[in-house]
């Protein structure tokens, strides 16, 4: 795989070729998680809960610590400039209780197994309103832009086109519907421009 | 090394093919006549009526000059280099260097690779600029056409002379590209505008460029035939045979591909490079060729059709060095072609009396070499000024604006000329200029 990005990369860069052309991938993670972007979680009883996506097979109380697998062209990213998240999700409380529900964002490396480690922490954000009244509907939104020095970025420029994303909600609460109306990595790179600076 | 050198100067060096200033504000169209024998020998028998004198000056040299197209600013400001420089605008006003571009051919400012799944969690690729317009790498699958094999490029420089009786001779320097083109496969192309990868497919993108200079000698016979009843005007014939002495080839090819497995997965690739190289010392290149032409004139105008490459013999011996995966060969090779592969050329032009008075200048061509190119423009003189029109179309639209001014001690043209933007489309226009005495 990491040989069509290469190719594809170098399509790109035919484009373009001056040095103040960006270069952007912009990966859209929902549509590539396919029905897992959409789901119903239903604990049976209000709980605190941990909930890991995406989830291979959907059953939330085996949770898939791997999360997803990206490739990306590592030509690019080789001399990546920053990486903007933008993630909102649509979440409806089933349950005749509240619901409180925070969203935090994993980077980590292609060989690790257990993505959901401290370290690998970019960012997150909260559900509102905060707490989400049963029956009501609410949203979330992260929006992070990493660059040089801010955790998750250098596992993307180190990974030469590969590295792992997911998604932990965590909160409490018995039955919620969650949409993730959109979630795009944009991984933006310079990398005739930096040629010509270094030059 | 210095064959490689030498090589990619001359491709830069020969972009481009002149025209005069008058003939640029008609749009391009090239009016008939001796300026014209190239494209049809018969014309060398024509009395010039067209003829301008006029002088085209390099105005295109000073926009080499700007930082968004000079290369030098890598050396002397690299920051300036780094902040405005543009390939593609130094392409497009190396291309057109008898107009200095107003607002040449950009990169754009963000080429975006996005990837999306398509409904099952296979991901489809798409290629954007910044705008979310596509952006589409067939577009530079014709930055220069391929001329037919055979023909050599136009020259640059030449010295032609009348021998007398109908015969006429023509010593020149030739310098051109020969195409010069990057194309995806139709597989590579669907693929980046939003196809999903395939099982067993082999994606390929294959850029080529061709160049050659060298010497032409050229003999042509060029008379009017007899009378022929009841016909006004005049017909003429031409015939010439047209020789050249290489000085110097350089072809290119290189070929990235990649195919996927039966899962669709991506199983390997690979990338050859062809390189071909003559240059006199270290090779050789010659060849004849026959073109035929025939016109027609009388009170109102000059109508022409000329076919060159008729029949051509053509070879180039050289080295050809092939790099791929399994390392880099060279061996001589010699390539040779002899058949018949024509360029046409159709063009007329006439002075059209007006009603109120005056008169109309109106011209035409169609021409084939590799590519249709197609021109109409039209020229009214009023008083010592000339207005001057037309449209064209080379592989896109072109259009052009001229005025010519005619003073006791001095002659003036100016056009306005535009053409099509190479790769990523929309229209460039120039301003180009001559002078005579």
């Amino acid at each position: 795989m990491r040989r069509t990005w290469t190719f594809l990369a170098l399509a790109a860069l035919l484009v373009g070729c001056s040095a103040h052309t960006r270069y952007a991938v912009e990966v859209n993670v929902a549509s590539l998680l396919g029905s897992q972007a959409e789901d119903t979680v239903d604990f049976g009883a209000p709980t605190a809960f941990q909930v890991y996506l995406p989830d291979q097979d959907q059953d939330y109380t085996t949770p898939d610590l791997q999360g997803y697998l990206a490739r990306v062209p590592g030509r690019l990213t080789d001399a990546l400039d920053a990486v903007a998240v933008d993630l909102e999700a649509a979440i409806e409380n089933q349950a005749a209780g509240d619901l409180t529900l925070t969203a935090a964002l994993y980077l980590a490396p292609e060989d690790e197994s257990n993505i959901y480690q401290p370290q690998y922490k970019a960012g997150e954000a909260s559900l509102e309103p905060r707490p989400l009244a049963a029956g009501a509907s609410g949203s979330l939104t992260l929006k992070l832009k990493l660059q040089n020095g801010d955790p998750g970025f250098a596992t993307i420029k180190n990974g030469h086109g590969s590295f792992r994303v997911g998604l932990r909600l965590e909160g409490s609460g018995q039955k919620f519907h969650f949409r993730l109306a959109g979630f795009t990595l944009r991984l933006t790179s310079e990398p005739l421009g930096r040629l010509a600076q270094g030059l | 090394m210095k064959t490689r050198i030498g090589a990619l100067g001359l491709l830069l060096l020969s972009l481009a093919l002149a025209q005069s200033v008058r003939e640029v504000g008609m749009g391009g169209v090239a009016l008939p006549g001796p300026g014209a024998s190239w494209q049809n020998p018969a014309y060398a028998a024509i009395e010039p009526r067209w003829q301008r004198g006029t002088w085209s000056l390099p105005v295109g040299l000073l926009g080499l000059l700007l930082p968004d197209r000079s290369p030098l600013y890598y050396l002397a400001d690299p920051g300036t280099f780094y902040s405005s420089f543009d390939l593609l605008s130094f392409y497009d006003q190396l291309a057109h260097p008898g107009a200095l571009l107003l607002n040449p051919a950009r990169s754009p400012d963000q080429v975006v690779l996005k990837i999306e799944g398509d409904g099952d969690g296979n991901p489809r690729f798409r290629l954007e600029d910044g705008q979310g317009r596509p952006l589409r790498l067939s577009a530079a699958r014709d930055l220069a056409p391929s001329p037919p094999p055979g023909l050599t490029p136009p020259p640059l420089l030449s010295y032609p002379f009348a021998l007398g009786r109908g015969f006429y001779g023509e010593v020149g320097l030739f310098a051109g590209v020969e195409g010069l083109s990057a194309e995806p496969d139709p597989e590579l192309a669907a693929l980046l505008a939003g196809g999903s990868l395939a099982p067993n497919r082999t994606y390929r993108l294959v850029a080529r460029g061709a160049a050659s200079a060298g010497l032409s000698l050229g003999f042509a016979l060029a008379q009017a035939l007899p009378p022929l009843p009841e016909v006004e005007g005049t017909l003429y014939a031409g015939v010439r045979g047209q020789a050249f002495l290489g000085l110097a080839r350089a072809e290119a090819e290189v070929t990235t591909a990649f195919t996927t497995d039966a899962g669709g997965q991506p199983s390997g690739s690979t990338t050859t490079t062809r390189i071909f190289t003559s240059a006199i010392g270290q090779g050789l290149g010659y060849g004849l060729r026959l073109d035929l032409g025939l016109a027609y004139a009388n009170k109102v105008g000059v109508f022409g059709v000329g076919v060159r490459n008729l029949v051509s013999y053509a070879r180039w011996q050289g080295t050809e060095e092939v790099r791929d995966g399994g390392g880099t060969h060279a061996q001589p090779k010699t390539e040779t072609f002899a058949g018949v592969a024509p360029a046409l050329y159709l063009s007329g032009a006439g002075d059209l009396a007006l009603e109120e008075g005056g008169r109309l200048l109106l011209a035409a061509d169609l021409g084939y070499d590799g590519a249709i190119a197609a021109h109409l423009g039209a020229e009214y003189p009023l008083g010592t000024f000339a207005l001057r029109a037309g449209i064209g179309y080379e592989r896109g639209l072109r259009l052009g604006l001229g005025l010519g001014v005619d003073l006791a001690a001095l002659r003036l043209d100016l056009a306005l000329t535009s053409h099509t933007a190479p790769l990523v489309g929309g229209q460039v226009f120039g301003v180009a200029a001559a002078v005579g005495f």
